[in-house]
């Protein structure tokens, strides 16, 4: 509905007593000047307190057997990292392997398959039938086993075919000189019979003794193997045949071809902190590649750089463009928007292995980026870091993120380990703010216990959290002043068969009344002037106005660019809009003719009643369909010389007159 | 309560044990709404190489399964390296007075925080694992094998006999010379076969990095006093 003053104070309150500290006490009623139910959480592993605003936490995934060490929860060899999504199966890494996980009903998550195979970090992503791990650790070896003091040493990137999910076979494992600390699958619209795998490997460079070729040569020296990424090339049908194809030197210098051509200097002798970089954000390789084939565009955050990569020839991308930021201890990781012209940019101050989140923390470290894209190039907005406090025991600072389908907006999940996870809306990318939130106590109240959630990714209608130390969270969104229910429904409608957040493909909505309510919901947030009584006379539409259980007594008309929204509203009197922006009519009843010509934006009118004629003529709203649905119509409709034409998804209307033109069978 | 809940995990780990599938939900106070629940584990597989076939482990293989332990070698790769990275902040502290460069100034202090950040955490994985640290007195020269790339004294009596741009570029000589001692430390820990227990392995990785990167820096600050 739309936000009169009144309604958007008693929807605040709302929201807030939503945001409640469940601890196993009674709720209370929580106050807009409440502290933020974040502080103050009890401490333990599994049992710690939490707190959560408007999400739903739907499910509570333990680490399986064999994942974990329950002496102790914070050990490296079992950390549970990064995710990637397949029909209804989540793939959740661990530095032992990765578990596959049943979400058909995400209520109710059960671990299907366990997979061993050490090496940290278990980064994985999936392409149809096949599955890339990233591994770096010292102790992997090429056949997965436990024992690291026999076998072959394995640093790289396996591939596992999964056509069978509950036998996962590798069938490949690529070598490589820094092994892979991350990896992004990059597909090639020209060529599906290949996929590619571009390797950010941070690690140092691997004894020459364990694989021939590699070196520590400066970067003045013969092919040092620092200063560049790792491609490989699976062919779809012969993944055992991958293989590196090519290891692009995104950080050289053009003018003089130095492959150390990006910062290689902090930006000043210490962090603003105070304290000592760490890590340093010196460029020598990407700690992570977002991929969006279908703009030909990746986005990499290499350490002391964020840059912008052509990716339309897979094999030799190109640097495009490049940021430095002072308060940058290490670009970690990026996201683009759905647009691709805004990117995210995290900032994984103290390695994620440290309290970061402190409250003597500036909002500027170790925390988002946003950039605009504007002629290929980045111009940085804003910073947007956790807005609330994390103990001295809770490691905590940006991480992984993905978005959430809502059109028209730009919203990102993310997970800021022990710092929990965040939903943070960019749509206005110079003011980023939170809009749902949850997080645990620390593990330990005492010292610092390695926890909290790696990553945190929108997949087909929930929100997966997979936390280090305790296992797989699912969450559902729940409407709130921030985020209509309609606008949740258009998200969910978002369904794909695979999801790799590194790896973005377009995301489309089809019409239905969910995207339209979201529209109005929307719109609704931006009304100038708003009625919720009784308006007599005729009524001048200017700005944005809108009628909430409104009764206007006489003629409404619409101004070249203005936009109307009505909802429970009656109009004694005719409606007309010529060249407006947009015309939203619910559940509401028009006493005389409705006519909307040259609309230049959205035109619903759904549930309503017209007593009169409706007609509908020479709209151009480009990928917005007009909806004229579940509505009485007393007299003839007619639309004509609409681009695109009006639609009723599905929701007939009975027309009480003929209907002609492009609205002849709406009824 | 954590007690509580470490029950229900030895319940489920039994029942594994002896082949009996359940599935405890458990609503533990302090928790939200969110019912817990703690699967089992149904099948759990170990692929082979590339061209093998996976096999399936049993409950008391996934009992069994541990990430490596530290070794010798690796407790040996920290009590030696933490002498070796207080002797470069023996060095750090004689350039106050001694050189006339900022930027010497700026790479000595870069130098002194980030090996003492690598000793603090060298020692705590050594408490932790109840090892023993080495003597606070093992970085003098004559205390103690040598190890790769340290100063002898009288490398120590030149450096400190040194003063402006020929002390610049002894220390930046023995500081190179110092962390390549420290590479070469990393790469004899692996050869030894440590650096599989997982932690000890990042942080071997991270000192070898992190050595790498103030190199390169010397590199370039000691090509700029030699032009």
């Amino acid at each position: 509905m739309p936000s009169t003053p009144r309604r958007t104070i008693r929807s605040a309150l709302a929201a807030g007593a939503a945001a409640l500290l469940i601890a196993g006490l009674t709720p209370g009623v929580a106050h807009a000047d409440d502290p933020d139910p974040r502080i103050g959480l009890g401490a333990g592993w599994l049992d710690a307190q939490s707190a959560l605003s408007n999400l739903e936490h739907l499910a509570h995934l333990d680490k399986p057997p064999g994942f974990v060490n329950p002496a102790n929860p914070g050990d490296f060899g079992f950390v549970t990292s990064d995710l990637a999504f397949t029909g209804h199966y989540a793939i959740m890494g661990n530095f032992n392997g990765f578990n596959v996980v049943d979400i058909a009903d995400p209520a109710a998550p059960s671990v299907v398959t366990s997979v061993v195979c050490p090496g940290g970090q278990g980064d994985v992503s999936v392409h149809g039938d096949l599955l890339f791990m990233s591994v770096e650790e010292s102790r992997a070896r090429v056949d997965c086993g436990t024992n690291p003091t026999v076998g072959e040493r394995f640093q790289g990137v396996r591939v596992f075919d999964i056509s069978d999910i509950t036998t996962p076979t590798q069938v490949a494992a690529v070598q490589l000189c820094r092994g892979s600390h991350t990896h992004s699958v990059v597909t090639d619209p020209d060529d599906p019979a290949n996929v590619y795998v571009y390797v950010s490997g941070t690690a140092g460079v691997r004894p020459v003794a364990t694989m021939a070729g590699c070196n520590n040569n400066p970067a003045s020296g013969e092919d040092p193997s620092r200063w560049r990424i790792d491609v490989i090339k699976v062919p779809v049908a012969d993944p055992a045949a991958a293989a590196v194809v090519s290891g692009p030197r995104l950080f050289a210098d053009p003018d003089t071809g130095a492959v150390d051509g990006l910062q290689n200097a902090p930006p000043a002798p210490t962090h603003p902190s105070g304290a000592n970089w760490g890590p340093t954000p010196i460029t020598d390789a990407c700690h992570d590649i977002t991929a969006y084939p279908a703009l030909g565009l990746a986005a990499g955050a290499c350490e002391g750089n964020g840059i912008l990569i052509d990716i339309s020839d897979p094999a030799h991308p190109v640097r495009l463009d490049e940021v430095a930021d002072p308060n940058f201890a290490y670009w970690h990781s990026a996201t683009l928007t759905n647009d691709g012209r805004k990117v995210i940019f995290t900032d994984e101050w103290g390695g994620g292995t440290g309290a970061r989140c402190r409250p003597t923390d500036q909002a500027s470290w170790g925390a988002n980026a946003v950039f605009d894209i504007v002629d290929g190039k980045m111009e940085f907005r804003s910073y947007y870091k956790l807005p609330v406090p994390q103990t001295l025991t809770e490691n905590c600072v940006a991480h992984n993120g993905s978005l959430i389908p809502v059109p028209g907006r730009d919203i990102m999940a993310q997970a800021w380990y022990q710092g929990g996870i965040s939903l943070v809306d960019y749509t206005d990318s110079a003011h980023p703010k939170e809009i749902a939130f949850f997080d645990r106590g620390p593990i330990s109240a005492t010292g610092l216990v390695l926890g909290g959630m790696w990553s945190a990714y929108w997949y087909n209608g929930a929100v997966y959290g997979s936390e280090i130390a305790r296992g797989l969270d699912v969450f559902g969104l729940k409407p709130s002043v921030h985020l209509t229910e309609a606008e949740i429904a258009a998200a969910r409608q978002v369904q794909l068969p695979e999801f790799n957040a590194q790896h973005q493909t377009p995301i489309t909505w089809a019409p239905s009344f969910a995207v339209a309510r979201a529209r109005f919901d929307q719109l609704a947030r931006t009304c100038t002037t708003t009625i919720d009584g009784r308006h007599n006379g005729p009524l001048t539409v200017l700005g944005v106005t809108c009628l909430d259980g409104a009764t206007v007594n006489g003629p409404v008309a619409v101004r070249r660019g203005a936009t109307l929204l009505a909802i429970d509203s009656t109009i004694s009197g005719a409606v007309s809009a010529s060249s407006a922006a947009a015309v939203h009519l619910y559940h509401s009843t028009v006493r005389g003719p409705v006519s909307v010509s040259g609309a230049t934006g959205s035109v619903a009118v759904v549930d309503t009643t017209v007593h009169g004629p409706v007609s509908l003529s020479g709209g151009s709203t480009p990928g917005v369909e007009p909806i004229i649905a579940d509505s009485t119509i007393n007299g003839p409709l007619s639309c004509s010389g609409n681009s695109p034409a009006p639609i009723n998804l599905g929701g007939a209307n009975t027309v009480n007159g003929p209907t002609g033109g492009q609205c002849a069978s709406l009824d | 309560m954590l007690g509580s809940r470490r029950l229900a995990i030895a319940a489920v780990a039994a029942a594994v044990v002896t082949g009996v599938a359940v599935a405890l939900i458990v609503m533990l106070p302090g928790d939200d709404t969110a019912p817990v629940t703690a699967a089992p584990t149904l099948r759990v597989v170990q692929p082979g190489a590339p061209g093998q076939s996976a096999r399936t482990l049993s409950p008391a293989d996934v009992a069994g399964l541990s990430a490596p332990p530290h070794n010798a070698a690796d407790t040996a790769f920290m009590t030696k390296m933490i002498p070796h990275h207080r002797q470069a902040l023996e060095m750090t502290a004689l350039v106050a007075g001694r050189s006339r460069s900022a930027e010497i100034a700026q790479l000595a202090e870069r130098i002194k925080i980030s090996q003492q950040d690598e000793v603090a955490l060298m020692e705590r994985w050594l408490v932790d694992r109840r090892e023993a640290l080495p003597s606070p007195h093992a970085n003098h020269v004559g205390h103690g094998e040598l190890m790769p790339g340290m100063l002898d004294q009288s490398d120590l009596t030149r450096l400190a006999a040194a003063e402006g741009p020929a002390f610049d570029r002894l220390f930046l000589d023995y500081m190179i010379r110092h962390h390549q001692g420290a590479v070469t430390m990393v790469d004899q820990l692996y050869q030894a076969g440590g650096g599989m227990e997982p932690a000890s392995d990042r942080l071997a990785r991270d000192v070898n990095a992190d050595q790498q990167i103030e190199i390169g820096r010397m590199r370039e600050l000691l090509a700029k006093l030699a032009a």
